[in-house]
């Protein structure tokens, strides 16, 4: 059984409303996007700025109010009350910003010690500092540290309070939303690395998001690609990213820049993201796309089974039923 | 061929609070007309101070020039008064800035922010100003020019934004341009269409160009020659295929081992342990020998010597003089 399953989650955020305070002008920032996260197995969501994929994050987490479509946590419905109690515990998050993410007047304590005291798991003042040692030594912080504020820490080492953060009520789920991009490239490995021992050791299961697509690739054993709220593409790793199949997961994976001198692009790339504000007819993506005809102006496709573990949502795609 | 640029041995240094602060240390760059040259580094590295100590831009009073010179066709920049420096910045060299939505004007339309270089150098009618500026527009790819000049930049996406600077950079035909991060703000797919056009105005102008960034992959697919910089100073230096395939420095090991194999989902990443040292208290010897796995007694004790890998290939570290140490002793 699925961990955690989001099942056609709609986010719409309301821009304008009219004098009886109806919304007039609403943005689709998630649109009907289903994802299953499966225990100790790691999801990487790509795709660009804009697109909607911390947005979807968040409110899987139910940090955003859904608009429309459920989540299971182990099956049930994070709407029934003592269900959605117990996912907020087992599901935390770690974020972009190691700067804003951290509280500057509080300490390093305070910090890993308030989803402590939250869920009252320690019973006393000894056994929480006794536990904030602990998750600072798994995050390869020393102890000692504890009582500092995180202006005194660089980047990298904000971002392993933050993890530790996220690790203290021993949670089995952690949404990463782009925890590596403030990073210099040596220490995204380090914290890469991290999360990868932290998840043999604790059988922990990521949503890994980032903009980073070798990085995802790397990391997750399973991807999914968006394109202005839309779940384009769903699949196993290294197949998404060696045989894409949708165009736009195409010219996504062809615009990586690779480290080799001799590497040359071979698909076009062109065009830009359209404002999610006027979202074009049909396939979200037919204005850039090379492949497009009558049916993709006028006619949503669905994410359909296209193989073993792939879906995506383009009629051009063979394979699979409708 | 005589080189454009060749900056030797520059040290800059700047006044702050907490006192002398060394940030480029003993760099020597060598830029020749025409080429592609990449310096890439982590944050801190000094690698922007390098590129704007070159045009002078960095805050006067603040930035000392400790040492060293900057030869721009065998002239030495460094005596030149503000004057002499701007008959040169715009036209003989210009720049683009890592971030599109602050180095535009905001309350300018994008034409009168073009037309603005080219009035000061090129004598030409305001007509032919604007025909010359939609010109350049359409050159690096934006789509309706005309409409575009009388926009502001807010109406525009940040790529497009990366697009006008580019425009306004390369408006006075200079014969360097120094990209400081051109594509970090920007999407991959952006990011991808930016490059292609920086390469085809390249082509077109025959400038050269200095690309600088953290990001290797962009730095392997534009540049001939490559400048590995670690906390002030150049530790690598040689072409594309020397720093890719046959790397010598052990930082420029570890930066190559932190990226994942796309063909090779279980590479293990070693990556660099540790952190860069803290500019205010520079380890005495190497630079990197807290964080090198094979750091000796000697890279504590004095700054490596410059080795040669190959032809233009060098760099510095104390691994091959220990090397040959080792190699007279069982001789």
């Amino acid at each position: 059984m699925a961990l955690i399953e989001a099942k056609e989650l709609t986010k719409q955020f309301v821009i304008d409303r009219n004098w009886l305070g109806r919304p007039k002008k609403v943005l689709t920032a998630v649109n009907r996007v289903s994802l299953t996260i499966e225990p100790g197995e790691t999801v990487g969501l790509v795709g660009e700025s804009g697109c909607g994929k911390s947005t979807f994050a968040r409110t899987l987490l139910g940090l955003y109010p859904k608009t429309d479509g459920d989540v299971f946590y182990k099956g049930r419905n994070i709407g029934e009350p003592e269900i959605g109690k117990d996912y907020r515990r087992q599901v935390q998050m770690i974020f972009q910003d190691p700067y804003a993410s951290l509280d500057p007047r509080m300490t390093v304590e305070d910090i890993i010690s308030e989803p402590l005291r939250n869920y009252g798991l320690c019973s006393d003042d000894r056994e929480r500092r006794q536990r904030v040692a602990d998750l600072l030594t798994q995050v390869d912080l020393r102890p000692e540290t504890a009582q500092r504020y995180p202006h005194e820490f660089s980047g990298g080492q904000r971002q392993r309070i933050g993890i530790a953060r996220a690790l203290a009520v021993d949670p089995e789920c952690i949404f990463c939303d782009e925890p590596i991009s403030a990073l210099d490239v040596s220490v995204q490995v380090q914290i890469v690395n991290m999360l990868k021992r932290l998840q043999e050791d604790r059988q922990l299961s990521y949503l890994f998001i980032a903009h980073d697509l070798s990085m995802v690739h790397h990391l997750s054993r399973r991807i999914g690609v968006m394109y202005l709220g839309n779940l384009v593409e769903l699949g196993p790793s290294d197949a998404v990213f060696h045989r894409p199949l949708h165009p736009y997961t195409q010219m996504l994976i062809a615009s990586v820049p690779r480290p080799d001198p001799n590497y040359r692009r071979t698909t076009l790339v062109s065009g830009e993201v359209p404002s999610p504000l006027d979202v074009p007819t049909g396939c979200v993506f037919h204005p850039r796309c090379p492949y497009c005809d009558e049916r993709c102006r006028n006619e949503v496709p669905v994410l359909r089974s296209v193989g073993e573990e792939r879906f995506a949502a383009c009629h051009h795609v063979k394979g699979g039923t409708d | 061929m005589n080189p454009l640029l060749e900056v030797r041995h520059l040290s800059i240094s700047f006044h702050t609070y907490r006192g002398l602060l060394e940030a480029v240390h003993d760099v020597s760059i060598t830029v020749h007309p025409g080429e592609t040259v990449g310096i890439v580094g982590e944050s801190g590295c000094g690698k922007s101070v390098t590129s704007q100590a070159v045009m002078k831009l960095l805050p006067q009073g603040a930035a000392e020039y400790r040492t060293g010179e900057i030869l721009w066709e065998g002239r030495d920049l460094l005596p030149l008064s503000e004057s002499e420096m701007n008959g040169l910045r715009g036209r003989d060299m210009a720049m683009i800035f890592q971030d599109p939505m602050t180095s535009l004007n905001p309350v300018l339309t994008i034409g009168a922010q073009l037309c603005e270089g080219l009035a000061l150098y090129q004598k030409l009618s305001k007509q032919e100003q604007r025909t010359r500026a939609a010109e350049l527009l359409k050159a690096v790819g934006l789509t309706s020019p005309e409409k575009r000049l009388d926009q502001y930049p807010h109406q525009l996406s940040g790529g497009m934004r990366q697009r006008c600077l580019i425009a306004m950079a390369l408006s006075c035909s200079p014969k360097l341009l120094f990209a400081d991060e051109p594509t970090t703000a920007l999407d991959v797919t952006t990011e991808a269409q930016v490059l292609d056009v920086l390469k085809k105005m390249q082509a077109e102008l025959g400038m050269a160009v200095v690309l600088i960034s953290h990001n290797l992959g962009v730095i392997a697919q534009m540049c001939r020659r490559i400048y590995v910089m670690y906390a002030g100073t150049v530790v690598e230096e040689g072409t594309a295929e020397d720093i890719f395939y046959r790397p010598a420095h052990p930082y420029t090991k570890g930066l190559l081992a932190s990226l994942p194999d796309p063909s090779d989902r279980e590479k293990v990443l070693t990556g660099i342990p540790g952190q860069a040292p803290d500019l205010f208290h520079m380890p005495k010897g190497c630079r990197f020998y807290r964080r090198c796995p094979q750091a000796m007694k000697a890279c504590m004790e004095a700054e490596p010597p410059r080795e040669e890998a190959g032809p233009g290939h060098h760099y510095t570290c104390w691994l091959a003089a220990a090397e040959r140490r080792r190699g007279d002793g069982t001789h």
